[in-house]
């Protein structure tokens, strides 16, 4: 069976400080694979590896089978490799139609012609249509990003990284500071992807990790500590230690 | 190979000329470091001291009875502009600051002319200091050592402030992360009012003393002002030192410049800051 | 290519206006209308209007820089004057036909532009600022120490301009400069529309509103800027060498500080990003410091001046900028009714 996206060894040390010791993880094409773990654990870090963002000590990436670790961000991005971020890594002065063309166009590689008019393309219209249709965004569509609230922004970065028409999707944390109804928005939406792409989300919300997932993986200080469907991930005894120790500790 | 003795004068006068530079820069490059605000507007205040200390003199006031006066003046009206005018241009984004100073230049320019006509002036140097010392073949202008002198007493006061007084303390808290700055209890806006009016007060002494070398007429305030902010950005915002050499480097290369290839005139300054600025673009003494 | 399908049923129109291109309206026609008019009924203006015209694809120049891409300069008159500079010696030295003048001139410009934009725009915020001031600067006092090329303080003159297409000469009041003015500026305002509606144009706007984004969307942000740049500088080359062949006169102005902060100041007024700020800003900054300056040579800076900072304080989006959020309340007033 082929892997979207495949970790082996990883390792990540800030000076002394070994935050991602021999990580490895594989992602299944069309997965829903969670990262769970508790603060500090090393996430976001494993997140910034896969990216580009920082660059590993050791060990391989491997997306769709070929290594990707001495690409830059940039050409991850041309790989398939698409992500969320913090909430302000959107273009504030577009509207949601823009944002979502941006990422097309630089998808397509046709982001220097000079000469095609993006309104005069109804294929482009029809696919940023499409794109918000689906998404729930349509309402939205010529309005300044920097307008929305702050969930709408939120599934607005899910859209730029869709846009992308991505193989595998990183998701750092994206119900962070949503509101309940904003969760159960973006849970619908996520559920709603197509099996051609592949994601890992991160999150704390255990109750939408467990809605969503079909794998899970429990980070704690640096290393895996085990990988399973949610059952096996809800009964495990180290699992509860974990979480439950913090929580008295 | 000129004679070293031209080459003394020569340097005697790239200093002066740099050290006025370093009066009128240094004031900008302490609010440009706290504030991040271009105030294109910095080398008006320089002028209008200079026409202050003018008019003083021409209504028979001795130069040296002038130029305080003429310093506490443009400090006054400096601060009135920033407790007013400067107000709005802090709360502008950058470029809208960039051009609020900018017309708010053309408003000095236009008083100026108003006031004194657009011929160019000079403020008549005292007798004390006219004429030049003759030294075994060298010709040393009064002038001029009198400026080396006295800048170097403001250069070497406004260090002095700076590393140890509260109110320099305070300045290079702001100066290094005004954020921080102002949580640890530091008014920050006071702060920032206090060393505006006396960097307009810096560079009105400046306007004053290098009247001979930058002759006063309305346009001053744009004229040099292109110069005054390369010094600042070579010598990195917010860094008095880096202004002090920068401003040095610039006034010697241009003289020595001028003299050797007179051909390019002003061309090998441009060039020289140019190509620094690529390698190294937040100047010599880079904060944060 | 893929056919357009529109499976869910989003009409294509709707995408038009949420991706904001610039389209032909009343703005355009009524402009067209005030250059024809200007020409029968103000014959004595026409240098004046000559002016105006090429301030307007001097801004327009800018505004693609500024306006769509966000490269913040304060020495965008290097393009201007190395425009002017290369039509007048093109003229003086080559051939007197002004066409080729004008291509020369943005050919110029152009290189100009990519040479400077591959170094100069690595850097951001203040640093450019003062780079592209340094940079310019630097040329300005290059062509005051070249004299024997570029006759330094005293300007480059002495130059003829052949007729248009061989059959429109220049007339003393001015008609053939203006007309040829006018029908420049038309073909520019196009140029720049195209590039602004573009992929490109859209890329463009996304730089400025976040290039760190773009850079993670897969785009080589330096590369775009540096075309964006050369296009810019390019037609702002345009803008000097038509006042070269207009006035038959290059003069160190040309490449002055000074005219590169009226250029801001025009672009401000009527408003960035959005081409016709260009166009209103220019009319009223030539019209108004002509004015002034006639009915009072001396204190017209006040208004100048007087006029900027009122303009950043009280309208920031420009002259162009409060029309268009008074279109948008008249909108939003219609949809409600
Ligand atoms: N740039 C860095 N330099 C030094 N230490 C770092 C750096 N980035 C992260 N760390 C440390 O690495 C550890 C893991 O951080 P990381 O942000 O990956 O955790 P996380 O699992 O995402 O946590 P959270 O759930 O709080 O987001 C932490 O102890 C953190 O302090
Ligand atoms: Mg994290």
């Amino acid at each position: 069976m082929s892997f979207a996206l495949e970790i082996r060894n990883l390792k990540k040390a800030f000076g002394g400080l070994e935050v991602t010791r021999d990580v490895s993880l594989t992602v299944a094409a069309g997965a829903r694979h969670a990262l769970i773990g508790p603060n500090g654990a090393g996430k976001s870090t494993l997140v910034n590896l896969i990216t580009g963002v920082l660059k590993p000590s050791g060990g391989e990436i491997l997306l769709g089978g070929s290594g990707i670790g001495n690409l830059s961000q940039a050409e991850r991005v041309k790989r398939g490799l698409a992500r969320t971020f913090q909430i302000n890594s959107l273009f504030p002065t577009m509207t949601v139609a823009e944002n979502v063309a941006l990422a097309m166009v630089a998808h397509d590689g046709a982001d220097a012609r000079v000469l095609d008019n993006i309104s005069r393309d109804p294929a482009l219209a029809a696919r940023i249509g499409e794109h918000l249709l689906r998404l729930n965004l349509a309402d939205t569509a010529d309005r300044l990003v920097s307008n929305l609230s702050y969930g709408q922004q939120r599934i607005v970065e899910v859209a730029l990284a869709l846009a992308l028409r991505p193989n595998v999707l990183l998701l750092d944390e994206p119900a962070a500071g949503l509101a309940a109804k904003d969760v159960e928005m973006l849970l619908d939406l996520l559920k709603g992807l197509p099996d051609t792409v592949s994601v890992l989300i991160i999150e704390h919300d255990m109750d939408l990790v467990f809605r969503f997932a079909q794998t899970i993986t429990v980070l704690v200080d640096g290393r895996v500590l085990l990988t399973g469907t949610p059952e096996e991930v809800r009964k495990d005894q180290r699992v509860r230690d974990v979480y439950l120790g913090r929580r008295h500790g | 190979m000129p004679s070293l003795s031209t080459l003394l004068s020569l340097f005697i006068d790239g200093a002066s000329y740099g050290m006025i530079l370093f009066l009128i820069a240094s004031g900008l490059t302490v609010t440009l470091g706290i504030m991040r605000i271009v105030n294109l507007s910095h080398c008006g205040f320089a002028m209008i001291g200079g026409y202050a200390a003018l008019a003083l003199v021409s209504m028979g006031l001795p130069l040296l009875a002038a130029l305080p006066i003429a310093v506490l003046f443009t400090m006054a009206v400096g601060f009135l502009l920033e407790q007013t005018i400067y107000r709005v241009v802090y709360r502008t984004h950058e470029f809208g600051q960039i051009l609020m100073t900018l017309g708010l230049t053309y408003l000095m320019v236009a008083t100026i002319n108003l006031l004194f006509g657009s011929l160019m002036q000079n403020i008549p140097v005292p007798e004390a200091l006219n004429g030049v010392w003759l030294a075994g073949g060298l010709t040393i202008s009064k002038y001029r050592i009198f400026l080396v002198a006295v800048s170097a007493g403001v250069a070497v006061l406004l260090w002095a402030t700076f590393e140890w007084t509260m109110f320099g303390a305070k300045l290079r808290a702001a100066i290094d992360n005004p954020r921080m700055a102002r949580a640890s209890g530091i008014d920050v806006g006071r702060l920032l009012s206090v060393a505006f009016a006396a960097g307009c007060g810096l560079a009105a002494l400046g306007g004053v003393l290098g009247a001979q070398m930058l002759p006063l007429e309305p346009f001053y305030a744009l004229k040099y002002l292109v110069l005054v902010l390369m010094v600042v950005t070579v010598g990195g915002l917010g860094s008095l030192k880096g202004s002090l050499v920068a401003a040095l480097a610039l006034g010697l290369i241009d003289t020595f410049g001028r003299y050797f290839v007179p051909e390019f005139g002003g061309f090998v300054i441009y060039v020289t800051v140019f190509a620094f600025l690529l390698v190294r673009p937040r100047g010599l003494f880079q904060n944060a | 290519m893929r056919k357009p399908e529109n499976t869910i049923g989003t009409s294509v129109p709707e995408m038009r206006s949420a991706l904001r291109t610039h389209r032909f309206g009343w703005f355009e026609i009524v402009m067209l209308v005030v250059f024809v008019a200007v020409y029968y009924l103000l014959p004595g203006y026409l240098p004046l209007a000559t002016q105006v015209a090429i301030m307007i694809i001097f801004a327009i120049s800018l505004d693609l820089a500024l306006g769509y891409g966000g490269i913040e300069t304060l020495g965008h008159a290097v393009f201007y004057g190395i425009g002017g500079y290369a039509a007048g010696l093109y003229a003086l030295h080559v051939w007197q036909e002004p066409i080729s003048g004008l291509l020369v001139a943005a050919i110029a410009a152009g290189i100009f532009g990519i040479v400077s934009g591959v170094v100069v725009l690595r850097a951001k915020g203040l640093t450019l600022v003062m780079l592209t001031l340094a940079c310019a600067t630097m040329v300005h006092e290059f062509a005051n120490s070249m004299r024997a090329v570029t006759g330094g303080d005293d300007g480059l003159s002495g130059y003829r301009i052949d007729p248009v297409f061989g059959l429109f000469r220049f007339d003393l009041f001015g008609r053939t400069a203006y007309i040829y003015s006018v029908c420049i500026l038309v073909v520019v305002f196009l140029i720049a529309r195209v590039v602004a509606n573009s992929n490109f144009g859209l890329t463009a706007r996304g730089i400025r509103s976040n290039a760190q984004r773009m850079q993670l969307l897969g785009v080589p942000v330096l590369n775009r800027l540096v075309l964006l740049y050369a296009i810019s500088g390019a037609l702002a080359g345009i803008a000097g060498a038509l006042s070269a062949q207009v006035t038959k006169l290059v003069g160190l102005n040309t490449l002055a500080f000074t005219l590169s902060g009226n250029v801001l100041i025009v672009l401000i007024l009527g408003g960035i990003g959005r081409l016709y700020g260009a166009v209103i800003g220019s009319i009223v900054f030539v019209v108004l410091s002509d004015r002034a300056a006639a009915i009072d040579p001396f204190n017209w800076l006040f208004i100048l001046g007087g006029l900027i900072v009122l303009t950043v304080w009280l309208a920031p989006d420009g002259i162009a900028g409060r029309f268009s959020a008074l279109t948008q309340q008249l909108r939003g007033r219609e949809r409600k009714s």
